[in-house]
């Protein structure tokens, strides 16, 4: 019997009709007609790594789940956690092997040894799957192997230096158990779980044998050297408590476990509270384990990690590559671009960590946390005695959370003018979970340049007045048309060209609870602040960046836990990633099976 | 301790160069290279260097070319246009095919799947497994679906081809198999990767020249002594190298089997590091110098202060690979697909992607771009070129191909821009120009193929079983 997540059900069936030549200058030849009809799909059905987008395709437009009857699919959550409150045992996806990232691999390294400093910097850029860097899918290459090689080097040579330090005991002392000490405790925190005796063995046998050619310096070098390159160190490597892969979901230790969640708040290695809690198995407890999330978002590591997934959600993090044309945004440059992914990052990280952690604040605070060259981008004062770090409140017609944030609307925009396409695109996507058809093949898409004469809305005209562009371009323009009172580079404007800013939008095909027109960001902002769809597609969203994967149909049941909880709390973001962790899919693994639903 | 190893004979190449009395340490080079040409002529192995730019040739985005670069004249007595102006002085070691149109095609725009296709004629996949990148506004695209030419030919042994030891576990002669060197191609996306391994795997350049430098050269023996003082760590380095071997071999049991190909792949790169230890490093001679020390460049990104110098300090350690025989199969990306590098050094202040779809006549523009990358090209032949090897040069004994990922700016597919170079140990006759009428381009690559040694008759998966391209 088939189960579809509650995402797809909503969204599956928004269907589009053919189009071709959408902008100004029209794509050869080609008969309109021969096009069969494009659509969108949710995320779910064509990013899962072999699941079938039944139900999803060749479907009328429909986005009300259908009456239930015997015969059909149950796409309904009623339906789904009714299915789900009679599983004897959990479903969840299966997993696949994932090398930490550049920056996991940083953070580890000054967390295990102490030693700041980007030792990654060399190696290959890292896979995203989704929005999210993981790498799980491309096997790793001879160059890349021989990156880490060499990154461990520099490493090792660095903490020699620091071996007094490192070390829990005087290995130059020559005491055999001292050593022996030291590859425990040392292996065990690199292997994040203890060594198994050959192992350990052989991490003594090399101290043994460096020693003796180069003092405890070099054994101590050698060791550090060896367990940076390992594998068990390199990979996030979740067998399950029987210790083989299985093809049913199988409970993590207490170390995978403890190794999940710190790479999922931290973006780095368990602490010694957490190695403490996996050896006792107390963190297989869920009440343990929910008073572990509690302490590590209160955490300072968790600055790190809670802005990371906003980034990368928003599609923001590689704003300092964002190039602007110099003549018309001369204030646009390296600085100003760090000021915005800092504001961004310090905002969700404020919102999230000590605000109230609401998914609708992060859409309608009418503040920010802001500062340098933003207060003259935001046209706001600096308040007196004014720290930075502080939230600063803004005009609450200009500025209401992330959509308005300067990041979000300069890195979805082109140099020279604003880009409705791409900010509708980002916020379909992204925001909405809704994946949409590419453009037909012939189609010129250049943008229009950007004269004075010319509003943005009448430059990108062709996609609301001829049909065929019309069928796809109504889900997309519509709702960056909605965001052009801010600029290329987020400043507010109310003129537009030659004529005052006209700012009205409109959602469609996506929930009765948004649907409709809306004038200006803030208006759409309130909107995506109290819609299921956002808050389920943010649920989704969390979850792949907690597991670094996209969910599956046999996920389906664990997301339904998930959004439960998530809905219950009022969208409290705190409580979704509780919620993800105490989920099946976090605690368990399957590394074998298909991809099927239930 | 245990040794354990995954090689197809059953036993450990450790051994087997004891067993060969060899020095358990050290085992040199074969003596396939010799800058003096002692050895006799024809002993000096072929070498396959790719060498990218981007784009295509000027053009009007609804209409055709500004720029017509076809060569004017007969086979061997031809003229070069302006777009080709500073590869006059190297038109004899040229071979000038125009008239192909490009085995290329699939998900995105040209940008995209032009740079999948352009060395392996092989489709670019709609996005799978969380891959989808931006193939040109909005149209969606995963990655490629097809080894490129020079990890084909990596793979083949034989007596006419770059790699010609064939022992039980097909080892390269050379410390490296392949060479991937690139300038500023930024993040893993598909129209920014133009090597691939296989189908779905990309391969992505190093683009760090001081940390390519350090890799390859950081052991050269400078002082050519040919005998270099054992290394005391070696044997450390060996048993560091059998822990991490042991490892992989216990994480193939605790994973999936989807995730073997992953760990077997890691294993392949320990197994390259342990080769690497155990083979001397070249000596330097009359044909293998160190290069200067290249910048580091800490940044993928466009960069057009630092590009020029980048890209340089790339085609230069390929060079020096070649001649050092540190690799015999290298690649050098200059930029990407879509590149907006600002030509800030002819002047320009815009980059290269905006000006190509300005409306209005930039041909001045472009065809200083164009004319520029020639240089760069015209400057990497000379290098190798400058390597005496037997009565010759290196570039005798090279194939050097020039690519691009689109005919011209206006995304048109042809004429496709391919230009050879060297002489591929006698297989190519080179100064001449060769007119086609829309012959595939996996023709090109099947040519290349044999050319270096290999014998097939069909190339990627766009256009199957074309044999080689006439003349070639």
């Amino acid at each position: 019997m088939e189960v579809q997540t509650r995402t797809l059900g909503l969204a599956a069936a928004v269907a589009v009709g053919a189009s071709w030549g959408c902008s100004g200058a029209i794509g050869p030849e080609g008969d309109p007609t021969e096009m069969q009809a494009p659509q969108t799909t949710t995320t779910a059905g064509t990013q899962t790594a072999t699941s079938s987008t039944s139900g999803t395709t060749g479907s009328v437009p429909d986005p009300d789940p259908p009456d239930m009857t015997d015969d059909d699919p149950p796409v309904g959550g009623e339906q789904v956690a009714t299915l789900c409150a009679q599983q004897t045992t959990p479903t969840v996806g299966r997993t696949l092997l994932r090398r930490m990232t550049r920056k996991q691999f940083d953070n580890t390294v000054r967390d295990l040894l102490g030693i700041e400093g980007e030792p990654a910097a060399n190696i290959s850029p890292d896979e995203k799957v989704g929005p999210f860097y993981s790498n799980a899918r491309t096997p790793i290459v001879d160059l890349v192997v021989q990156q880490h090689a060499e990154a461990a080097a520099a490493v090792a040579a660095q903490a020699r230096e620091r071996m007094a330090d490192i070390a829990p005991c005087d290995l130059a002392s020559g005491d055999a158990a001292c050593v022996g000490s030291f590859v425990d405790e040392l292996g065990k925190r690199a292997y994040r779980r203890p060594l198994e005796p050959s192992e350990r063995e052989a991490y003594l046998a090399l101290f043994d044998a460096a020693n003796a050619v180069g003092g405890a310096e070099e054994g101590f070098e050698y060791v550090v050297l060896t367990l940076l390159q390992s594998p068990f160190f390199l990979y996030h490597v979740d067998v399950g408590q029987a210790g083989v892969p299985s093809a049913t979901p199988a409970p993590l230790t207490g170390y995978e476990l403890a190794s999940r969640l710190s790479y999922f708040l931290w973006n780095t290695m368990p602490d010694d509270q957490l190695f403490e809690l996996a050896e006792s198995d107390q963190l297989l407890d869920p009440v343990v384990l929910e008073s572990e999330v509690t302490r590590m978002l209160g955490d300072a590591r968790a600055l790190d990690a809670i802005p990371e997934f906003h980034l990368q959600w928003l599609g923001i993090g590689d704003m300092t590559d964002v190039v602007k044309d110099a003549t018309l945004f001369p204030s646009f440059g390296p600085e100003l671009a760090q000021a915005m992914l800092a504001e961004t990052s310090n905002f969700a990280s404020h919102v999230i960590l000590e605000g109230d952690g609401l998914m609708s604040t992060l859409f309608t605070a009418p503040y920010s946390v802001i500062d340098g060259p933003l207060f003259a981008l935001y046209g706001a004062a600096e308040p007196a005695g004014f720290v930075p770090g502080q939230t600063v409140p803004l005009d609450p017609t200009q500025r209401s959370g992330l959509l308005t944030q300067a990041a979000f609307l300069a890195t979805h925009a082109h140099r020279d003018q604003t880009s409705p396409v791409h900010r509708g695109i980002a916020i379909r996507e992204n925001l909405l979970c809704q994946l949409l058809d590419p453009p037909p093949a012939n189609v010129n898409n250049v943008a229009p340049e950007p004269t004075e004469a010319t509003t943005t809305r009448e430059r990108f005209a062709a996609h609301s007045s001829n049909a065929v562009c019309a069928s796809c371009h109504r889900l997309i323009d519509p709702i960056g048309l909605g965001l052009e009172n801010y600029d290329p580079i987020g400043a507010f404007r109310t003129t537009d060209g030659p004529a005052a800013v006209d700012a009205t939008g409109e959602i469609v095909d996506a929930g009765a609870d948004i649907e409709g027109p809306f004038n200006g960001a803030i208006e759409l902002s309130q909107r995506l602040a109290q819609s299921q769809l956002v808050a389920d597609c943010m649920a989704n969203q969390w979850f792949r960046f907690a597991l670094g994967r996209i969910e599956a149909d046999d996920d389906a049941c664990a997301l339904e836990a998930i959004y439960a909880g998530f809905d219950g709390s009022g969208h409290d973001v705190k409580k979704l990633i509780t919620a993800i962790v105490l989920s099946d899919a976090f605690r368990s693994v399957k590394l074998e099976g298909s991809e099927e639903g239930l | 301790m245990k040794r354990h190893r995954h090689s197809a004979a059953g036993f450990s190449r450790r051994q087997l160069l004891k067993t060969l009395g060899a020095s358990a340490a050290l085992s040199p080079f074969l003596p396939l290279l010799n800058a003096t040409g002692q050895e006799g002529a024809g002993t000096f192995p072929k070498r396959l260097l790719l060498f990218y730019c981007p784009d295509g040739t000027a053009s009007i985005d609804d209409g055709g070319a500004l720029v017509q670069w076809q060569p004017q004249g007969s086979e061997t007595d031809f003229e070069l246009q302006a777009t080709h102006e500073p590869l006059k002085e190297i038109q004899s070691k040229l071979v000038v095919p125009y008239g192909l149109k490009m085995s290329a095609g699939g998900a995105g725009q040209e940008h995209a799947f032009g740079m999948a296709g352009l060395w392996t004629a092989a489709s670019l996949h709609e996005p799978h497994d969380g891959f989808s990148f931006d193939g040109g506004n909005g149209l969606r695209t995963g990655w490629g679906s097809g080894p490129s030419v020079d990890q084909f030919l990596a793979t083949q042994f034989g007596p006419e081809l770059p790699y010609q030891r064939a022992l039980d576990d097909a080892d390269p002669e050379t410390p490296y198999r392949t060479l991937e060197l690139g300038a500023q191609c930024e993040d893993p996306h598909s129209m920014h990767r133009m090597i691939y391994k296989g189908d779905k795997e990309p391969i992505h350049p190093e683009v760090n020249p001081k940390a390519a430098y350090d890799r390859l050269f950081a052991n050269l023996d400078v002082d050519g002594s040919g005998s270099s003082t054992p290394d005391p760590r070696l044997g450390l380095k060996q048993s560091s190298l059998d822990i991490l071997v042991g490892d992989i071999e216990r994480l193939r049991t605790r994973v999936g089997s989807e995730d073997y190909r992953k760990v077997d792949a890691h294993l392949e790169g320990l197994r390259a590091i342990e080769r690497r230890l155990e083979t001397a490093p070249p000596a330097a001679s009359a044909g293998c110098t160190l290069p200067d020390v290249p910048p580091e460049a800490t940044s993928r990104w466009e960069n057009s202060a630092t590009f020029p110098g980048e890209a340089t300090a790339m085609m230069d350690l390929a060079v020096h690979a070649l001649a050092c025989d540190l690799t015999r199969i290298a690649s050098v990306q200059l930029s990407r697909g879509f590149s907006n590098i600002v030509h800030e050094w002819s002047g320009h202040n815009q980059g290269h992607h905006t000006i190509s779809h300005l409306s209005g006549d930039h041909t001045g523009e472009l065809l200083q771009i164009d004319q520029w990358y020639a240089a760069q090209f015209a400057y990497l032949v000379k290098q190798l070129d400058s390597v005496v090897e037997g009565d010759g040069t290196m570039l005798d004994n090279t194939l050097v191909v020039w690519g691009r990922e689109m005919g011209q700016t206006n995304h048109r597919m042809q004429p496709v821009n391919l230009i050879l170079a060297g002489g591929a140990r006698g297989g190519l006759s080179t100064g001449r120009y060769l007119s086609f009428n829309n012959e595939p381009h996996a023709k090109l690559l099947v040519s290349i193929c044999r050319l270096m040694g290999a014998d097939i008759n069909s190339f990627g998966n766009r256009d199957l079983d074309t044999g080689p391209l006439m003349g070639v």
